[in-house]
């Protein structure tokens, strides 16, 4: 049997893929490698770097996929995971991947800093429109308690950043959540619970990421097929999708997608048309 | 809490969190699935807080990726309930 190896983005889980398994039938098995610590890995041991991260899920897909074809697919924070799991299967001598596809991510070594997504000021905008991704419409009574409850808890993210230097927890006992206590307290409560503990996972797997890839390291190569998924209205990465080039040992796919960085994942049934290779659009 | 209490929580939280009318809701069985029913990766974070308020418990994370049903999760907080009591 042939396995797909998902790593999910940074602060999420792979259930972003659950859908997948029934879309391919039975073929194709798809296998959760989500951050270990966390989701279907929650059993696993948490890892502070992103070798310790790569060690644990190389370990997985030597133990599964010891005599059958697999395929990885990484997403943001794990497409760079992808790539150093990549690295760790060629130093252990196991046989490579069929494909490794790589979507929405920085390369393992790009040609800027990586810097926090919270202190770069011309982004707050995309974060903002994250903030409205994550927490739809639905979960309030109406468009204007969403935008109201979202603006909110965003400034009062970039207020304690811009003080205190990092991302820490917003309480919901917040002045600026005060008016929209009374209005809605329960929904309030809930979203800003879930924003904080969302953003506690993603500050810690950026810093991971942000060490990883900010730092100097020797130029390896994936020695398998990749496949370069970037969205063309992605401002987080820019054009960096670009030297993803620098790091294929075989054969360079570049895919775009009619997304910014946050909406890629919209649309998993495009995303999986591209894995599958029954709906791509490609540009070099 | 019993099971039948247990059932009847979990019913109510799955309503809120996929947003089921009275109609939907009363239809869930033991083998109603969380991700047909519309649920996603934000909905599991917020049944993960009301089901703390609720029972003081979550079901294991690896649950949603291996058959999320309605049955499962009752049954999953009705097992930590029992191990709880013991």
């Amino acid at each position: 049997m042939k396995r797909l190896y998902c790593i999910p983005g940074g602060g999420t889980t792979s259930i972003l893929f659950i859908q997948w398994q029934k879309k391919l039938g039975p073929d194709i098995k798809v296998e959760y490698l989500d951050i270990p610590g966390r989701g279907y890995l929650s059993k696993k041991p948490e890892q502070q770097d992103m070798n310790g991260i790569a060690e644990v899920l190389a370990a997985e897909i030597m133990a599964k996929s010891a005599d059958e074809p697999y395929l990885i697919f990484g997403y943001c924070f794990g497409a760079v995971a992808a790539y150093e799991v990549c690295m760790k299967l060629e130093e252990k001598g196991f046989h490579r991947p069929e494909k490794v596809f790589v979507c929405g991510s920085y390369p393992p070594s790009p040609r800027e800093k990586v810097t926090e997504m919270v202190s770069r000021k011309h982004m707050r905008d995309e974060l903002q429109r994250m903030f409205y991704h994550m927490f739809p419409s639905y979960l309030f009574k109406d468009a204007d308690m969403q935008k109201k409850v979202s603006s909110a808890y965003m400034k009062a993210l970039y207020g304690i950043y811009d003080s205190a230097g990092k991302v820490s927890e917003v309480s919901s006992d917040d002045n600026a959540f005060s008016e929209l206590i009374a209005a809605d307290a329960e929904t309030v409560k809930y979203v800003v619970k879930l924003a904080n503990d969302y953003f506690r996972q993603y500050v810690k797997d950026e810093k991971i990421l942000i060490e990883y890839c900010n730092s100097e390291k020797p130029l390896k190569k994936i020695m398998a097929p990749l496949t370069v998924i970037f969205g063309r209205d992605d401002d987080v990465i820019g054009d960096e999708w670009k030297v993803w080039e620098n790091f294929a040992g075989d054969s360079f796919d570049p895919v775009s997608i009619p997304t910014d960085h946050f909406s890629l994942t919209d649309d998993m049934e495009m995303i999986l048309g591209i894995v599958t290779n029954n709906k791509t659009e490609r540009e070099r | 809490m019993e099971r039948a209490e247990i059932t009847a929580q979990m019913r109510e939280i799955w309503a809120k969190v996929l947003k089921l009318d009275d109609e939907k809701a009363s239809c869930l069985t033991d083998d109603s699935d969380f991700f047909e029913h519309g649920g996603t990766s934000l909905m599991i974070g917020i049944m993960n807080i009301i089901m703390t308020q609720r029972f003081g418990r979550t079901v294991s994370p690896e649950m949603f990726y291996d058959g999320a049903t309605f049955g499962r999760m009752v049954d999953g907080i009705f097992a930590k309930e029992a191990d709880n009591g013991q």
